[in-house]
C-alpha cells in the first residue's frame, strides 16, 4: 500500500501552524480522461494541457469537485447533474468525468465522476472529498504537523 | 439538460435496477447505450460512439445522494488565512 507522507508547505520541517491554518493541501493537476484523449488525438486534435492548482481534502465533503471553469477550458462536457446541499437550498451542479493526478506524490491517478462549482478559492481548485477517501487510510497529525495518506 | 436522457432513464430504471443496481447507464436522448461496470468505461463507449458531446452516464441506484460539500458552501475554505 502506497503511503505518502504530506507536509503543508513541502518541508519535513514546516511550521506545524502550517497544517492548522491552510489544512490538507496536495498539488492537483485535473486533465482529460484517457477515452476523451484518444479520441481527439485519432482525429488530429490537440489535447488540452492539465489544468494545475491544489486540492483541499476535505472530510466534510461528501464528493470530489472541481472549479468548473477549468473542467470547462479542458474541452470537457457533463455527463450527470446531482444537487448540492447548500445554505439557500438545494442548487444543480454538473457532473464531468475527470482524471485527476498528484505530481510528487505516490498517489495513484483517478479518473472519476467529480462535480463542477464555482470554487472561487484562488490557487485552490478541488476538494477531495469522501468518495476518494474511502478507499484511503489517512492519518491527521495534529503535533507533527503532516497527514499521512496511504492507498 | 438530460431531459430526455433522464426521462429513457426514468423508464427503464426498474429493469435495471433488477439486472444491473450499481452499475453505469449510458444514455443519449432516448437512445439507451448500455451498462457499465464503473462511470469510466460508461463514459469510454459514449466517446466512442457519440464523440465529445453531452451524454448521460447515469448512476443505477434507487436514489441519487444530495452532494454535500458545507465548508464551501458555508465560506469556511482558508477561514483561517
Amino acid at each position: 500500500m502506497p503511503v505518502h507522507n504530506v507536509h503543508p508547505d513541502g518541508h519535513s520541517n514546516a511550521s506545524f501552524d502550517l497544517l492548522e491554518s491552510q489544512g490538507l493541501l496536495l498539488g492537483i493537476e485535473v486533465s482529460i480522461g484517457e477515452a476523451l484523449a484518444a479520441s481527439l488525438n485519432s482525429t488530429g486534435l490537440p489535447i488540452p494541457q492539465p489544468r494545475s492548482g491544489a486540492a483541499l481534502v476535505d472530510t466534510g465533503a461528501s464528493c470530489c469537485c472541481v472549479e468548473e471553469s477549468h473542467l470547462i477550458s479542458l474541452g470537457l462536457q457533463p455527463i450527470d447533474q446531482t444537487e448540492v446541499h447548500s445554505p439557500n437550498g438545494n442548487r444543480t451542479q454538473n457532473i464531468y468525468l475527470a482524471r485527476l493526478t498528484f505530481p510528487g506524490t505516490l498517489m495513484p491517478t483517478l479518473e472519476m465522476p467529480v462535480v463542477g462549482i464555482q470554487m472561487n478559492q484562488g490557487n485552490t481548485i478541488s476538494l477531495i472529498g469522501r468518495d476518494v477517501l474511502r478507499y484511503c487510510v489517512l492519518i491527521y497529525n495534529g503535533p507533527m504537523g503532516c497527514c499521512t495518506i496511504a492507498f | 439538460m438530460f431531459e430526455q436522457e433522464n426521462k429513457a432513464f426514468e423508464e427503464r430504471k426498474v429493469e435495471l435496477l433488477k439486472l444491473c443496481p450499481g452499475k453505469y447507464a449510458v444514455f443519449k436522448g432516448s437512445e439507451f447505450v448500455g451498462t457499465f461496470d464503473t462511470a469510466q468505461t460508461g463514459y469510454a463507449a459514449g466517446i466512442e460512439k457519440f464523440g465529445n458531446v453531452p451524454f448521460l452516464v447515469a448512476h443505477v441506484v434507487e436514489h441519487k445522494r444530495v452532494a454535500q460539500m458545507p465548508a464551501l458552501y458555508l465560506g469556511l475554505i482558508h477561514a483561517c488565512s
